[in-house]
């Protein structure tokens, strides 16, 4: 092989000699440069030495073992022929090979986004699914214990409805829950500002609203509402939402290689149209399986259409539809209740 | 001898010869690097992240150049794995025990809270001594009581009432409303304590990272004062309040003429998401970047190491700026941006950086070896805190 320059660095000073370097055999030959006052011949074997990873630079680093520093060359050809006769660095070389030819770039751009557009779509929702599956109900039941505990600290008041209405909806619920087949979770009351709501917290509790169950204007109505938080129950709605949460956090984090950045905030946005796509796939399965639920306990569809219309029209959606929304649009939600007729 | 080298020398305070610090990156180059860095990270769940942190850190220092020479960072994706696992492992476990344990939650967290400073101190000497300049190596020489001191001492009294507090809203007991107000005005004393000491304890963190480093064996002096600290804040809290009011002004602006064309219901919609979160961007980002600026700019100038000196001129509005159009940019085009924006602010910062009596950089000696440990360096980088340099 050829004999190559580069420039000598001892790592005990900031000096720099400039050598010749030859690779024979499995050995590399170091001298310094005639005339360049430094005397000092080095050998080493190439086995002791680490030739760093090629980068974009216009440089290659090879580093000798220590203490005598390490070795700079611009000689980017040589230093690439000695890695392949000695068969070093193949891994990394094939990485830098797709970093320096734009049309392989572009490959590893389309990759990556086929594996994040995998991962967004089937990869995460079918590991949260599973992981939600092979949660005990015991364990399910220990964090609505405590969602209950904060939100009765927080956005919840005791309920003020009477005893006998409570036990009313309490036995038809039953009644209807045994119809269905379904194991009938526990009901609770409370009473919340803002627009009549209801919804089931992880695998355990249904939680009525007061303003909820004054604005039904049928058992029936009141049954479509439950048969629709019955069916997040049934279907782990709200364990598997959070178990995909944190999974797209996690693939962002693992993206953008830190957790939380303020750049990886910019990053943020898809993870928030994601997580808004899962909960609206979500509410559309709990009305088509709340809407079965009602036929099979000999109710009607009609029923959870009428409550559907009504309460658009004295509490519209302020952030009606759009990629951002947790539901789907009401007018699609009322289009694919009528289907179900 | 030209015109600058004749003033540098003449009206120069010291007529040493000045060198500017050169970035050779570019963002297309560097998203090359990125990219991949990205797919292998995502397609080995996260084990290849050691190796894409000395990829990218390498691919920064090596194109740093100061005087024809850059910089380089010598640690090992191993080493950096192992420091991954750790905290992994260690913030699982804490994890679980809260989960677990809920009652001691607070108590749990405080505890792995009590292994921060120690982590701040160990990734700070990891970070140094894995840069080199020439082939000599920087080193930290703090120590950890100190980092104690500094990241236990001052905001533990702070951390362990909130520990408290939160424990006791816990228990949720009944309180007495006298109690209740001999809480609430601790609870405001507390806060306006940490309100006025914050920029002191940002002198104090400074002045651990920058008075304890040395290139070799020559050791930095830092000279910074705190009442330069405390002007920074007051200006950078001026400058965060008008940021809000151009936000609002801007927003407002904006759902006013949707309004008024019409789109009244999405506008009212957008409005109500958008002016929280364009409000509190732009306030966080023009404090973060301007005390970052200013406090940069000062700590570079008060700097010496042997008789080098520094020179740093960041213009703390432009910073602001680059960082709001990076975080823009990164949103709207998905992250792909991110690779450009992290160059540009590279490039603008180390532009404005110039070392000042270039000519001691050669025959700089090199200091002890030590010992290194990559737990520290993970634990940085997992939780993106702000310390050192």
């Amino acid at each position: 092989m050829k004999n190559f320059g580069g420039t000598h660095f001892d790592g005990t000073t900031t000096r720099k000699n400039p050598v010749m370097m030859k690779a024979e055999g499995s050995n590399l030959i170091i001298e310094p440069v005639p005339g360049s006052g430094q005397t000092g011949r080095m050998e080493f074997r190439l086995e002791d030495l680490k030739i760093e990873p090629p980068l974009s630079t216009g440089f290659r680093i090879i580093r000798l073992p220590h203490p005598h520093g390490h070795i700079e060359t611009p000689e980017l050809a040589a230093v690439k022929a000695i890695e392949e006769s000695a068969g070093v660095n193949r891994a990394a070389r094939l990485l830098h090979l797709f970093e320096s030819n734009l049309r392989l770039t572009l490959l590893a751009c389309l990759f990556t986004a086929a594996l994040i557009a995998g991962l967004t779509y089937y990869g995460i929702p079918a590991l949260a699914d599973r992981a939600a599956r092979e949660i005990p109900p015991q364990a399910a039941k220990f964090i609505s214990d405590n969602a209950v505990k904060e939100l009765d600290k927080s956005i919840f008041k005791p309920s003020k409805l009477a005893e006998d209405k409570k036990e009313h909806i309490r036995e038809i619920y039953g009644e209807f829950a045994e119809k269905a087949g379904i194991a009938p979770s526990e009901l609770l009351f409370r009473e919340m500002a803002g627009a009549p709501n209801a919804f089931a917290l992880p695998s355990s509790y249904i939680v009525v609203t007061d303003k909820m169950a004054s604005f039904v204007e049928s058992d029936d109505e009141l049954m479509g509402v439950l048969a629709h938080e019955t069916a997040h129950m049934a279907e782990k709605h709200a364990l598997r939402q959070i178990l995909r949460n944190t999974g797209v956090y996690l693939l962002i984090s693992l993206a953008t290689g830190e957790v939380a950045s303020t750049l990886s905030a910019g990053a943020a946005i898809p993870a928030l149209l994601v997580e808004s796509g899962y909960s609206r796939k979500f509410e559309a399965e709990a009305d088509a399986l709340g809407a079965s639920l009602m036929v099979r306990t000999g109710r009607t569809v009609e029923s959870m259409i009428k409550f559907l219309e009504r309460i658009e029209r004295e509490y519209p959606q302020s952030a009606s539809s759009g990629p951002l929304s947790t539901h789907p649009s009401t007018k699609s939600r009322l289009e694919n209740l009528k289907a179900l007729r | 001898m030209d015109i600058g080298e004749i003033i540098d020398r003449g009206f120069g305070s010291t007529g040493k010869r000045r060198a500017h610090i050169v970035f050779t990156g570019r963002g297309r180059e560097y998203f090359s690097v990125w990219i991949v860095n990205v797919l292998l990270t995502i397609a080995t769940l996260g084990i290849y992240l050691a190796w894409a942190k000395v990829r990218t850190r390498r691919y920064f220092t090596w194109n740093t150049f100061l005087e024809g020479h850059h910089f380089d960072y010598l640690a090992g994706p191993r080493s950096i794995l192992i420091g991954h696992v750790i905290v992994f492992g260690g913030m699982a476990a804490v994890y679980a025990a809260r989960e677990w344990f809920t009652a001691l939650g607070a108590v749990i967290t405080l505890a792995a809270y009590a292994a921060v400073p120690w982590l701040i101190y160990k990734a700070l000497r990891f970070r140094a001594r894995n840069t080199a300049y020439r082939g000599v190596r920087f080193r930290f020489l703090g120590t950890p009581g100190r980092a104690y001191l500094v990241y236990g001492l001052i905001p533990g009294p702070f951390l362990v009432y909130s520990a408290a507090a939160a424990i006791y809203a816990a228990t949720g007991a009944e309180q007495e409303p006298a109690f209740m107000t001999y809480l609430a005005s601790l609870s405001a004393i507390l806060g306006i304590a940490a309100f006025i000491l914050y920029p002191y304890w940002m002198y104090l963190r400074k002045k651990y990272a920058y008075g304890n480093i040395s290139f070799g064996a020559t050791r930095s002096i830092f000279r910074g004062e705190v009442k330069f600290f405390y002007k920074a804040y007051v200006k950078t809290m001026f400058m965060a309040a008008l940021a809000v009011f151009v936000a609002l002004a801007g927003v407002f602006a904006v759902t006013g003429a949707l309004v008024f064309s019409g789109g009244l219901a999405s506008g009212a919609g957008i409005a109500a998401f958008l002016v929280p979160a364009m409000v509190g961007a732009a306030a966080y980002f023009t404090f973060e970047q301007y005390l970052y600026a200013t406090v940069t700019n000062h700590c570079l100038n008060n700097l010496t190491i042997g008789k080098i000196s520094f020179s740093c001129d960041i213009d703390p509005l432009r910073l602001v700026f680059i960082r709001l159009t990076n975080v823009a940019a990164s949103a709207l085009t998905l992250g792909i941006l991110i690779p450009w924006a992290v160059t540009r602010r590279y490039a603008y910062v180390t532009g404005r950086i110039t070392v000042i009596g270039a000519d001691e950089l050669d025959g700089m000696k090199a200091g002890e070896d030590a010992d290194q440990s990559a737990a520290g360096d993970a634990a940085l980088d997992y939780f993106d805190m702000d310390v050192g340099w």
